[in-house]
């Protein structure tokens, strides 16, 4: 299991490279990311929506209701202009880290 | 009412009474329980069960509360960067319509001033124009480095606080010392030539 400061840490990473491939909501959201992770990634679920309002706060994604045939409504989210920069600059900084990494195990393994 | 209809709205209270107040999160909380619960029954799981699984899985009310708090101290940051943005355009608009002609805002002293309280002293109005320019500058540059070099970490609220209000107050403050002594001295002395 991945600790949760990591999981916190990669959070808005993995939501808004979800979002880029098309709106979603919170609970389809969470199911990927663990489906995705092989279960190892997992967020206590109440906490997404705290991290999806900031990331509308900051103008990053936007949300909708929509009307489902339940009658319910559900909240999708999708990704904005400046949530696509936002996540080139988290995947480079991501790539960076990941890329330092694997050069020190590849030196430590040689 | 059904067992889950009266779980959730039960749930829902205690997430009311815990600090959450706002019925459009309310709402989307619930429509995530409702998915899980309704997933964990499509597992086999017995419908008491399943609602306290998925409850336990959304989390504890004080513990949501707090990070809905910090969703709120954000959007307080954004409605700053709002404001700072408007007093930005007030402070642009400002120095073009009082100094006039050229590229007014690196135009440091020396410009006219009327003020919005009126009357200045004639020996204030360079260093007042030089505050407003400069803050005007420093402005830009805030706002610039925010938005192309955010690695920089430019704290826009520590800013406005410390280093505009000073700028906005002492404006009016000179305008008002103005207005009561520098005017009052000038009347009397203009009597005092007319008789």
């Amino acid at each position: 299991m991945i600790p949760k400061e990591l999981v916190a840490a990669s959070a808005e990473a993995l939501i808004l490279s979800l979002l880029s491939k098309g709106e979603s909501y919170g609970y389809a959201i969470i199911q990927e990311v663990r489906a995705r992770s092989d279960n190892h990634l997992q967020w206590t679920d109440g906490m997404l929506y705290p991290v999806l309002h900031r990331m509308e706060n900051n103008g990053w994604i936007k949300s909708r209701w929509v009307k489902m045939e339940n009658g319910r409504k559900r909240k999708y989210y999708s990704l904005k202009k400046d949530g696509t920069r936002a996540l080139d600059e988290q995947r480079a900084q991501w790539l960076k880290v990941h890329g330092v990494l694997a050069q020190l195990w590849k030196e430590q393994y040689v | 009412m059904s067992n889950l209809e009266k779980n959730i709205s039960d749930w829902r209270k205690q997430l009311a009474a815990g600090g959450i107040k706002s019925p459009a999160v309310l709402d989307e909380l619930e429509n995530h329980l409702r998915e899980d619960v309704e997933k964990l029954r499509r597992s086999g799981m017995e419908l008491p069960d399943a609602f306290n699984a998925a409850e336990k899985k959304i989390g504890a009310a004080e513990l949501l509360r707090r990070e809905f708090e910090k969703t709120s101290s954000k959007r307080w940051r954004v409605d700053h960067e709002r404001m700072y943005s408007m007093l930005l355009a007030v402070f642009v608009t400002f120095n073009l319509a009082t100094i006039g002609g050229g590229f007014v805002i690196l135009r440091l002293a020396g410009g006219r001033w009327e003020g919005p309280v009126g009357h200045l002293p004639e020996s204030a109005i360079p260093w007042v124009s030089t505050i407003f320019n400069g803050y005007t500058i420093a402005m830009l540059v805030t706002l610039f480095a925010r938005r192309y070099q955010p690695a920089l970490g430019v704290k826009l609220t520590r800013y406005l606080s410390w280093a505009l209000l000073p700028a906005l107050l002492f404006g009016p403050l000179l305008g008002l010392y103005g207005l009561l002594f520098v005017d009052r001295n000038r009347s009397k002395t203009s009597v005092a030539r007319a008789q």
